[in-house]
C-alpha cells in the first residue's frame, strides 16, 4: 500500500488526527534529529531541539495554524531556527572532542582530527547569516537539491544559488582565518 | 552565471564531514516518542471539531496566559467570565470587593480566586500579567502564613495555586523581550527570597504539631526550588524555558498516568465483583466443581496481570516501540544501525539517516552538486 503523502498527512494532522500526527513524527523525527546533531554537535541538545520542534508543531495545529504545504521544509526550518537561536544565546560552542566518537575501533588520533575539523566547520557555519547557513547545511550536509531548498526557504532558485555562492566564499574565508589562528 | 563552476571540492569535502554522526540512542528516541504521543493525545482531547470554534479559542489563548494546570480551564474562560459578570451583577461589585479579604475557608474565597483569574485574563501585556501574578502569589503566601500562625493547615489547593502562580510569573518573566527579561527575573527572585525568608522566620517562631511543620517544610522546599530555578534561569533563560516546558510535559504525563491508573482500578474492581460472584456460585453449585475452580484460577491470573501492569505504571497500553525500519520513517533504516542502502560498498560514512527525499527515503548521492 502506498504511504500517504506529506500533504495528505498534513491535511489530516491539521484536523488533529492522531494517526497522521504520529505518522509525521515517525517519518521525520530521526532525520531532524541527525540534522540537529550535525549542526549542534551535541546529542542531548539535538533531542531537546527535536522535542521542542514537534511540541511547537502540535501547539500550532492546536491553535488552528501550521503549514499547509511543504511540511518537510517547515520542519527543517523550525530546527534550523532553534539552532540559530541557540547560536545567538551561546555564541561560542564548547569543543567536546569525545561527544562524537562514532566507533571505538577507529584510530583515536584520526577521530580527534575529524572532530576538530567538524567543530571548525560548525564554528564557521555559525558566522554565516541564517539563510546562508540553512542553504549550505541543506545542500551539502542533508543533500537536498537547489529546487527543494528554494521551495523550503521560499526564494527563487537563482537567489538560492547566489546565497550558496556567497556562503561558500565566506566559509572558505572563515576557515582560512581559523587555520591562521 | 553557474555558481557550481566555482565550488571548491575540498571545501565541500570538509562540509560533508558533518554527515558522520553517532547513532541515536534507541531508548531515548523511544522515550521522546512516547512523550510526544502523550502530548498529542492530551492536546487532541481538547481540540474542538469546528474551525471557527478553534479560531475563537486561538484568540482567547493568545490573549491570556496558559500554564499546564490551567489548560483545561482555557476552554472554560468564557464560562468563568460569564459567571463573574453574572455574579457581579447579581450581588453587586461590593461582593467582589468583599471577597478580596476572604480566607481559603470562607465562602467568598472562590469569588476571590475567580476575580484573580479574570484580572490576569483580561490583562493584555506581559508586564501587567507578571505584576498581577506576583501580587496574587504574595496573597497566597499571606493566606498560608496567616493560617499557619493560627494553627490551621492550609488547603492543598492553596499551596498548589501558590506554586502555579510563581511558575506563571517565571514563565512570563523568561518569555519577555531580552532587555526586560533580566529585570523581571530579578523581581521574581527578590519576591521569592522575601517569601522564603518569611517562611523561615515562621519556622523559628513556631514549634508545634508535626502536621503544621510538614506544611511549612513543604512550602519552603517549593519556594527554594522556584528560587533555584529563577537564579539558574537568569544565567541561562533558554534552560529555564526548557525546564518549564519539561515540567509541563511531566504534568501532562502525570495526568495521563493518573487517568490510566483510575481506569485500571475501575476494571480491577469490576473484575473483583465478577470473581466474588463466581465464588458464590461455586459454593452453591454441586456439579462440575473442578471446572469452576479452573475458571477462578484463570481470573486470578488475569487479575494479577492487571495488578502487575498497574504497578509498572506503563503510561500507554500499546507499548511505544522505537521507530522501526519503516521506509517512511525518514531514515531508510532503523535508528543507529549505521547501514546505508545506497552505499553497497559498505565504506560509506553516512549513518543511514542522512539525505532523504520528500518521502523520507534516503538519497544516496549525498546531494553533491
Amino acid at each position: 500500500m502506498d504511504l500517504p503523502s506529506d500533504d495528505e498527512l498534513l491535511a489530516q494532522a491539521r484536523r488533529f488526527d492522531l494517526a497522521s500526527i504520529t505518522a509525521i513524527y515517525d517519518r521525520y523525527n530521526n532525520g531532524l534529529y541527525y540534522y540537529a546533531v550535525r549542526l549542534l554537535g551535541d546529542t542531548a541538545l539535538a533531542e531537546d531541539c527535536v522535542a521542542e520542534t514537534f511540541s511547537r508543531l502540535l501547539k500550532t495545529f492546536r491553535n488552528g495554524g501550521g503549514p499547509k504545504e511543504n511540511l518537510k521544509g517547515y520542519l527543517y526550518r523550525s530546527v534550523h531556527n532553534w539552532v540559530t537561536d541557540h547560536y545567538r544565546r551561546k555564541p561560542t560552542l564548547e569543543l567536546d572532542l569525545y561527544s562524537e566518537l562514532p566507533d571505538p575501533d577507529d584510530d583515536p588520533c584520526q577521530q580527534t582530527e575529524q572532530n576538530i575539523t567538524r567543530q571548525n566547520i560548525r564554528t564557521a557555519l555559525e558566522k554565516l547569516t541564517p539563510d546562508q547557513r540553512h542553504v549550505i547545511t541543506l545542500r551539502f550536509v542533508e543533500g537536498w537539491d537547489i529546487a527543494e531548498i528554494a521551495e523550503s526557504i521560499r526564494k527563487p532558485i537563482g537567489a538560492v544559488k547566489s546565497l550558496q555562492h556567497r556562503a561558500l566564499s565566506s566559509l572558505q574565508r572563515f576557515l582560512l582565518e581559523a587555520e591562521k589562528v | 552565471m553557474d555558481h557550481n563552476d566555482q565550488i571548491d571540492p575540498e571545501l565541500i569535502e570538509q562540509i560533508e564531514q558533518l554527515r558522520k554522526t553517532p547513532p541515536r540512542d534507541p531508548q531515548t528516541a523511544s522515550v521522546q516518542r512516547a512523550i510526544f504521543l502523550a502530548e498529542a493525545r492530551t492536546a487532541a482531547k481538547s481540540v474542538p471539531p469546528s474551525p471557527i470554534q478553534r479560531l475563537k479559542e486561538w484568540i482567547a489563548a493568545n490573549t491570556t496566559f496558559r500554564i499546564p494546570e490551567k489548560q483545561k480551564g482555557v476552554s472554560m474562560l468564557s464560562t468563568v467570565l460569564t459567571l463573574f459578570v453574572v455574579l457581579s451583577l447579581a450581588f453587586g461589585g461590593g461582593t467582589v470587593a468583599a471577597a478580596q479579604a476572604s480566607m481559603p475557608d470562607d465562602a467568598l474565597y472562590q469569588m476571590k480566586v475567580w476575580s484573580e483569574d479574570v484580572r490576569i485574563s483580561i490583562s493584555n501585556d506581559q508586564e501587567s500579567q507578571l505584576q498581577l501574578a506576583l501580587t496574587f502569589a504574595a496573597r497566597r503566601m499571606a493566606e498560608i502564613q496567616t493560617m499557619l500562625q493560627a494553627g490551621e493547615i492550609p488547603p492543598q489547593a492553596v499551596m498548589a495555586r501558590l506554586q502555579e502562580q510563581l511558575q506563571q510569573a517565571l514563565h512570563l518573566a523568561v518569555n519577555m523581550p531580552e532587555e526586560q527579561s533580566q529585570a523581571a527575573l530579578q523581581q521574581v527572585q527578590t519576591q521569592l527570597q522575601i517569601h522564603n525568608q518569611t517562611m523561615a522566620q515562621l519556622q523559628q517562631t513556631q514549634n508545634d504539631d508535626p502536621a503544621l511543620l510538614k506544611v511549612r517544610e513543604q512550602t519552603q522546599a517549593m519556594l527554594q526550588e522556584q528560587l533555584q530555578l529563577c537564579q539558574d534561569g537568569a544565567e541561562d533563560p533558554q534552560w529555564l524555558r526548557e525546564q518549564l516546558r519539561i515540567r509541563e510535559q511531566d504534568q501532562i504525563q502525570q495526568q495521563l498516568q493518573d487517568e490510566l491508573q483510575e481506569q485500571n482500578q475501575n476494571q480491577s474492581q469490576s473484575q473483583n465483583g465478577n470473581l466474588n460472584q463466581n465464588q458464590n456460585q461455586n459454593q452453591n453449585q454441586s456439579g462440575d466443581l473442578n471446572q469452576n475452580q479452573n475458571q477462578n484460577q484463570n481470573q486470578n491470573q488475569n487479575q494479577n496481570q492487571n495488578q502487575n501492569q498497574n504497578q509498572n505504571g506503563t503510561p500507554d497500553p500499546a507499548p511505544t516501540a522505537a521507530p522501526t525500519a519503516d521506509p517512511g520513517n525518514g531514515t531508510g533504516t532503523g535508528p543507529g544501525d549505521g547501514t546505508c542502502p545506497n552505499c553497497p560498498s559498505g565504506d560509506c560514512t553516512c549513518d543511514g539517516t542522512g539525505p532523504t527525499d520528500s518521502n523520507g527515503n534516503e538519497n544516496g548521492n549525498g546531494g553533491k552538486p
